[in-house]
């Protein structure tokens, strides 16, 4: 049963191999010229007048939790699609009714205008 | 620093090495997008369908000077402008070229006056220059095929610092253009 | 027939100096202590009403032939136009006080589309505006000291050794930097607060259109404030203009607005003919026409391929469309003259050289094939819904704002006001050709975009008219002293060579005065305003360009939209950065 799964082990161990000889590669055979310019950001060619580091606005964030809360539904998505057959009616069952809470909750996310920027 | 310290100059392994290194470096040159005036509409016109130039390797035209090779000087290059473009070609990382297009890239142009440098390489180290005004882009193709014989002669450690800073009258002549020093 | 100089005199009699007629249209010469009441007035008449400022420049008349030390040195001079009355033309003058250091009243309190044009006679002259809200230099680097344009200071450049070999000490640092440009960080702008995110959509940049400099004040993705900084393609073309001949600066004006080189010509010559107060013979008139349309087609083109490709990014595609048609259009300018891009096609009383017999021909074709790309090109964008959500209410510019600002062309059009000089004021025989004047009353972007579709039709309307209608006939007046003779006489005539010596020798010499003319240029309004002294240089030439006027109006257009409108609103203002700095 395990053995099944060595296909996947050796294909991340050579992508993890072929990864690691490309960047090697390039550090040996590119050229090294450290100097200033290459360490500050870039600002299309003129200096910088403020900082990144600063506080972002409160609407990134927003957007980045929607985005995380429907990512992480997709990510539930997965191994039910996967299984499904195994699952049968039941399983779908219980995955709409896991789809319909959020549904709920996404219509709620809309009417509250968190999908506007302001 | 690096493999190139450890080889020998000549001999089969570093001219093997160096011949795939070039050939891999020469077909695959991205311009960065850097359009200055009337040239930068002709830069155009060669990325587009009639002159190809990603048949020449150029697929994109980057815009940010970390991803770029090649800066493509197109267009006259103003006194307010030359720090800007000084910066860019610092912040590019190496292997870079340049290529002046035009003839106002090359050498001021029929712009002989107080706005104008009279040519870029007074700033940034040319490897190709491309006059015309604009050059057509059947010549700047040309000019990028001459860059890519170019890049077919070089060698593994041509793209390091090699020189002390040579101080004379005239001025302070350098081999990497991050390393002059800042003005009084 | 309103006159403005009867209006003037009798509302106020004694801040007239002097009026007098130039080349048809009315300059009068006022004290400068009146010169807010006077403007004020002819804009706000309900019969005058000019409400236009076309463009304000300041002349050095210290090397004038007629000019004493007790006199102003320095003389603002004041372009305004009428809407309403169909750009009819007024020029004012004043003589500034202070001597060597000038100061005038600012009209930016009247026409606020004075602002840049005042901050560049302060850059490149020295005339301090009082008044003005914001002097800086513009042009030049922050740093620069003294005024470039002034008639004492030289030219500048570096001299061309014609006479050495390559191991002269000349070239010495040949292929070696000796320049050494440094940056210096610069101060926040005024109005901006450190506390937001403060971004230079900076010189080199994928979507300004040229090296354009944005300092955007940013909350979160929303734009609070944005000022552009120009200047970083200035290349001196009116010190130029001053150091060569009239006949050789028509290949300078190519390069000013790049994509559309023969309108650029076109104004420039048919300012010196007016000047010079010849006429063009007809063939060279509908040529003339023939390839300003094509240009306008070429530069529309442009614009749809790149804003396009601002907006979506995946426009690449309409990016290379555009282009297509492009190729044909500077195939058919290669056929004519050579050149694709900076044709110089137009000479002072004519055209270079006459179409070859294949042009006409060909260009039908490619009228037949535009008809149809036209057509693919709105079915592709009009109705598309990501174009309408991309452009519609981005960038609205009401109609009196537009006019205040002084912007003109398709962008004016785009906010309602049928204002077009090829119908207001014809120049070369447009009055003969039967076309329509698109506008659009959305005033954003989507607005500017039809108008210029529209516009581009209305170019082929007219290309088929002027192709039906080409006379027989000279390509360029044969007058001796302006005009070189055809070359096959110079192996005949002993005139003939005299002629073809002393015009390219000595060159043609108008006599002194000054004019104004303006086009309908691809993008707006173009016009040079030539001071002569008699010489066979000129004097004094000040450059009206479109896109100069309209860029003051981006601010104004950005505020309260995101990041990503910014580039729209670039894109929609279609502005080539030779013509705003020149």
């Amino acid at each position: 049963m395990a053995l099944d799964y060595l296909p996947i082990l050796v294909l991340i161990i050579f992508a993890f191999l072929f990864a690691v000889f490309i960047l090697v590669l390039t550090w040996a055979l590119g050229p090294k010229n450290p100097n200033k310019a290459k360490d500050e950001p870039i600002e299309s060619g003129m200096l910088q007048f403020t900082s990144p580091r600063q506080r972002f606005s409160v609407q990134y964030y927003m957007v980045a939790m929607m985005f995380i809360l429907f990512d992480v539904e997709v990510l539930f998505l997965y191994p039910w699609a996967v299984a499904m057959g195994k699952l049968k009616l039941f399983g779908l069952a219980e995955m709409a009714v896991f789809l319909l809470i959020l549904l709920v909750g996404y219509f709620f996310v809309w009417k509250k205008g968190a999908f506007e920027w302001d | 620093m690096g493999l190139e310290s450890y080889l020998p100059e000549t001999g089969v392994v570093t001219t093997t090495l160096e011949s795939v290194v070039n050939w891999s470096r020469k077909n695959s040159v991205w311009p960065l997008l850097f359009g200055l005036a009337c040239c930068a509409i002709e830069m155009i016109t060669t990325g587009t369908s009639r002159h190809d130039i990603a048949r020449f390797g150029s697929e994109l035209f980057r815009a940010s000077p970390r991803q770029a090779d090649l800066m493509i000087v197109a267009g006259r290059v103003s006194n307010k402008m030359a720090p800007a473009i000084k910066r860019l070609y610092d912040e590019m990382a190496e292997p870079k070229w340049v290529i002046a297009m035009g003839i106002c890239a090359t050498a001021g142009g029929p712009f002989n006056n107080y706005a104008i440098v009279q040519g870029v390489d007074k700033i940034i180290p040319v490897d190709v220059y491309a006059p015309g005004c604009p050059p057509r882009p059947e010549a700047l193709l040309y000019a990028l095929t001459k860059l890519q014989e170019k890049i077919d002669r070089e060698h593994l450690r041509d793209h390091y610092p090699q020189a002390q800073p040579e101080k004379t009258e005239a001025g302070v002549y350098v081999a990497n253009t991050a390393d002059l020093p800042p003005l009084p | 027939m309103t006159d403005p100089i009867a209006a003037v005199r009798q509302a106020f009699p004694d801040a007239l100096l002097a009026t007098e007629e130039a080349f048809g249209s009315p300059v009068i010469t006022i004290k400068p202590e009146s010169l807010l009441e006077v403007g004020r007035f002819l804009r706000d008449d309900p019969e005058l009403n000019y409400d236009l400022l076309s463009s304000l420049t300041v002349v050095d008349r210290l090397k004038l032939p007629d000019y004493n030390a007790s006199e102003a040195r320095f003389v603002g001079v004041y372009h305004l136009r009428s809407v309403a009355r169909d750009g009819d033309l007024l020029e004012i003058k004043t003589p500034l006080p202070g001597g060597d250091e000038p100061v005038a009243p600012s009209v930016t309190g009247i026409w606020p589309a004075a602002n840049w044009h005042e901050r560049e006679a302060y850059d490149l002259m020295g005339v301090t505006y009082d008044g003005h809200p914001d002097l800086r230099r513009i042009l030049l680097p922050n740093d620069w000291s003294g005024h470039p344009l002034r008639k004492d200071m030289p030219l500048g450049g570096e001299r061309v050794p014609f006479t050495v070999t390559w191991d002269d000490e000349e070239f010495k640092h040949l292929g070696k930097q000796i320049m050494q440009p440094e940056q210096r960080l610069e101060p926040v702008p005024a109005g901006m607060d450190p506390k937001h995110m403060i971004l230079n959509m900076g010189p080199q940049h994928p979507s300004t259109h040229g090296v354009l400099r944005l300092i955007v004040e940013l909350d979160g993705e929303r734009v609070k404030n944005v000022e552009p900084d120009i200047g970083y393609l200035h290349s001196g073309f009116e010190k130029q203009a001053e150091n060569v001949r009239y006949k050789d600066f028509v290949y300078y004006t190519d390069r000013m607005d790049y994509v559309s080189a023969m309108q650029n010509n076109l104004s420039y010559c048919v300012a010196v003919e007016k000047m010079l107060g010849i006429e063009v013979p007809d063939r060279a008139q509908t040529i003339r026409v023939i390839m300003a349309e094509l240009q306008r087609i070429a530069s529309h083109l442009v614009w749809l391929g790149t804003h396009a490709l601002d907006v979506s990014g995946t426009g690449h595609a309409l990016l290379m469309y555009a282009f297509r048609e492009r190729e044909e259009i500077m195939d058919l300018f290669e056929m004519a003259c050579g050149a694709r891009l900076t044709t110089s096609y137009m000479r002072i009383g004519g055209v270079s050289d006459d179409l070859p017999p294949a042009f006409i021909p060909r260009m039908l074709e490619f009228l037949d094939m535009m008809d149809k790309r036209l057509v693919e090109y709105e079915e592709m964008l009009d109705e598309n819904p990501l174009w309408r959500k991309r452009l519609q209410g981005i960038g609205y510019l009401s109609k009196k704002d537009a006019i205040a600002m002084g912007v003109t062309g398709p962008m004016l059009r785009g906010s309602g006001v049928k204002y077009d000089l090829r119908r207001a004021r014809p120049y070369c025989g447009y009055e003969k050709y039967d076309f329509e004047i698109p506008t659009s009353d959305l005033g954003d972007s989507y607005g500017r975009y039809l108008v210029r579709m529209a516009e581009m039709k209305q170019s082929v309307r007219i290309l088929r008219q002027a192709a039906a209608m080409l006379p027989e006939g000279d390509y360029l007046l044969d007058d001796p002293k302006i005009t070189p003779p055809n070359r096959d006489l110079l192996d005949q005539s002993m005139e003939a060579l005299i002629r073809h010596f002393k015009l390219f020798t000595e060159g043609l010499t108008p006599a002194p005065g000054e004019v104004y003319r303006g086009i309908e240029a691809s993008k707006g309004e173009m016009g040079f305003y030539i001071v002569s002294d008699g010489g066979a240089h000129p004097y004094r030439m000040h450059i009206r360009t479109p896109s100069f006027a309209n860029l003051q109006s981006i601010s104004m257009m950005s505020k309260g939209h995101l990041l990503s409108d910014v580039v729209v609103v670039i894109g929609t203002i279609d502005i080539v950065l030779g013509d705003v700095d020149r």
